[in-house]
């Protein structure tokens, strides 16, 4: 069956312009990806800054074009769309955007932004249905419609204004949406409820969540797969109870060890032998595992050719040759590592 | 140096911010102590006043806000009394301040190694001292903070996220303070770096024996960090203790509703917030500032102002139900407590 959406061997190169040719940033290195029609998932895709996480929440939702590979929507190629289909995957593929207090136009009452998609994808028939249709995004994101509408942005908290923003997604009647950081302008104490509305889109409504993040203890909470990627390339793939309570990768562990736990009895331990930076970023050419500058246990074979993803158990991959006895992932689309369970 | 000799003591602090409206009271009696080597860690969400507090204890408030009432006793100096050249003297050598978003704050066009040495020649004694002196101190405080010394000559665009950071705090200890107060020193910074940074900022406040305030919104980071956390609400501190006991057994209903909030990497579970919004601080009610929106609140709560007050030995809360409990009673069933929508032109107190 036809993936609802598909990246398909794409790489994002920034840079190496006509003066600066040898100056490439590879973003996204050969990566691809799926989101099954039939079963709505909900995936973290986490990384540092600088991993690539954003370029590709931004190639999912057809903001970027991919420098080489594609990005099929429905089995077409979202480059070549023609302007109905378009329309289509612009309304079914929604974006919740990092900041909330820049989201917003400052001039407009929040009803504005409710009102807007409804009207410019024709979804309502009258201002009555219409209204009510806001209502009711409104409180499936836990919003009371009375003291919401009619205020403008500046007179709600980020919280409220995070979740007017969920509101206007979910107005779209969406299939997929992508999520880039939405709680990390927020208090701790509204994060929950952010991420709780994220979690009932899913369940009630059968939408896919791609929750893009670079906090794992969210991601674990409330996604069931996770890609951690580095450097544009992906590390480790698989369900987040594997990924993240027994990491695998040397980055993936790195990172899991320096989340800093509310718990005394779990101190963080002396200072890892691994740069805490990564020094450059994967520029054309390079060769062997985009983390052997950093790895603890670099071996010699790190440094010649890049791991493909390996397959020491169920459910999960790693790109690391520690693994090397273990089955080579048999497609490119690393999202086939938790797809197999739902067949 | 005895190790439990008092350094810092702030005493019944407030801090205003003058506006149109009328005064919003951002930092509101709020008293607490360091001894030298003490780490301290202050958490509190956006809004709670913990940025205008640890401003006003480096005496860096700038109108509109000012320090109405209170004493803050710098090592025996009684620092709002001080004239401002002695106050110039007394910061940096007494005090520093690891400001917010440190590492934007570093000069473009300054080398890292100039902008130390700065400080160190603006605090000298005699008028002048010889240049190899700071080229020694430049390196000295470069090496407290983890960085090698020809980073000196580099320009801050040549260094790494976590090295901006890290000459920003050699910066701000230069002259070897007995007190940092730090500002959320690793926002923005990625896990594995922030991890790295506060492991720097642990080493150097050993290396100095000094005390540190170390401000956050994170509780995961101030818990790895800190010994002891004061839990700033609407301007007050509401609960004071060891950070092991106020993980353990959380005395205020905001602390406990707030540890729960938090997600663990242990079990999944329903994730839950705060209902609810801290309130604006202008005009605020009569009453305890968390009773809208606490599970616990009753008729008490709504006209009469908690007091912080001793719950053990070494935890005080500010509520209502001790002296009469010693420890919060479970959870009362959610009822739903309605969202309060925050008043116009409340927005965000400016931190």
């Amino acid at each position: 069956m036809t993936p609802l959406l598909e990246v398909r061997k794409a790489s994002k190169i920034y840079g190496g312009g006509l003066f600066k040719r040898h100056d490439k940033t590879i973003a996204i290195d050969n990566l691809s990806y799926s989101i099954p029609d039939e079963k709505p998932s909900i995936t973290a895709i986490a990384g540092e800054s600088g991993s690539g996480k954003t370029t590709l929440a931004l190639l999912m939702m057809g903001f970027l074009t991919p420098s080489t590979g594609q990005v099929f929507y429905r089995g077409r190629d979202v480059a070549t769309m023609l302007s109905a289909e378009r329309r289509q995957f612009r309304r079914e593929v929604q974006p919740i955007f990092q900041d909330p207090y820049e989201a917003f136009n400052p001039f407009y009452r929040v009803d504005h932004v409710l009102e807007t998609p409804l009207k410019r994808f024709g979804l309502t028939h009258s201002k009555d249905e219409a209204r009510r249709q806001i209502e009711e995004a409104l409180e499936r994101v836990g919003l009371r419609p009375n003291e919401t509408l009619g205020r403008f942005p500046h007179q709600l908290s980020g919280g409220q204004q995070q979740r007017i923003g969920v509101a206007r997604a979910l107005l779209c009647q969406p299939r997929i949406i992508v999520a880039d950081e939405p709680v990390s302008m927020v208090d701790a104490s509204l994060r929950a409820t952010i991420l709780a509305s994220l979690q009932v889109l899913n369940r009630d409504l059968g939408i896919s969540i791609i929750y893009i993040t670079h906090d794992l203890t969210t991601a674990y909470q409330i996604c069931e797969n996770i890609v951690v990627l580095y450097l544009g390339n992906v590390a480790e793939v698989g369900t987040v109870d594997r990924v993240i309570r027994t990491p695998r990768h040397p980055y993936t562990q790195l990172l899991v060890s320096s989340i800093p736990v509310a718990d005394r009895r779990r101190r963080w331990g002396e200072d890892s032998p691994v740069e805490a930076e990564a020094t450059s970023t994967l520029v054309g050419g390079s060769v062997g595992c985009p983390f052997a500058p950093r790895c603890p246990s670099v071996m010699d074979i790190c440094r010649e050719s890049p791991p493909p993803l390996f397959v020491p158990d169920a459910h999960r991959a790693a790109a690391c040759f520690l693994y090397r006895d273990a089955p080579v992932l048999p497609t490119a689309d690393v999202a086939s590592i938790w797809e197999k369970e739902a067949a | 140096m005895s190790p439990d000799r008092e350094v810092l003591r702030v005493e019944d602090l407030r801090v205003e911010y003058v506006t149109p409206d009328g005064p919003i009271k951002a930092v509101e009696g709020v008293s607490f102590s360091l001894q030298a080597g003490q780490r301290m860690g202050l958490i509190g969400e956006s809004g709670s006043g913990k940025t205008t507090l640890g401003t006003a204890i480096v005496r860096l408030l700038r109108p509109p806000a000012r320090i109405t009432s209170g004493r803050i006793v710098l090592d025996g100096h009684e620092f709002l009394q001080v004239g401002e050249r002695e106050l110039r003297q007394l910061r940096m050598r007494e005090v520093a301040l690891i400001p917010q978003a440190a590492m934007n704050s570093l000069n473009p066009v300054m080398r890292i190694g100039d902008q130390i040495a700065d400080g160190i020649i603006a605090h000298a004694q005699s008028a002048k001292i010889p240049r190899r002196d700071v080229a020694e101190r430049v390196a000295r405080a470069l090496w407290q903070v983890g960085l090698q010394s020809y980073l000196a000559s580099r320009y801050p665009h040549q260094l790494s996220g976590g090295q901006r950071q890290r000459a920003a705090m050699a910066i701000a200890t230069a002259l070897q303070p007995k007190i940092i107060v730090a500002d959320e020193p690793t926002s923005a910074l990625d896990v594995v770096v922030q991890r790295q940074v506060m492991q720097t900022l642990g080493r150097l406040q050993q290396g100095l024996h000094a005390a540190v305030l170390l401000i956050g919104h994170d509780m995961g980071l101030v818990a790895q960090f800190a010994d002891t956390i004061g839990v700033l609400y609407a301007g007050r501190l509401v609960e004071q203790g060891p950070v092991e006991d106020l993980l353990d057994a959380p005395r205020h209903p905001y602390t406990r509703l707030l540890i729960d909030s938090l997600p663990t990497l242990d079990a999944k579970k329903a994730l839950r917030g705060i209902p609810g919004l801290p309130p604006s601080l202008l005009n605020l009610p009569p009453g305890c500032p968390f009773a809208p929106r606490c599970p616990y609140a009753f008729d008490r709560c709504r006209v009469e102002t908690p007091a912080l007050q001793p719950v053990t030995t070494l935890q005080k809360a500010a509520c209502h139900l001790y002296p009469a409990h010693t420890s919060l009673p479970p959870l009362p069933e959610r009822a739903d407590i309605p969202e309060v929508v925050a008043p116009a032109a409340d927005a965000e107190v400016a931190v």
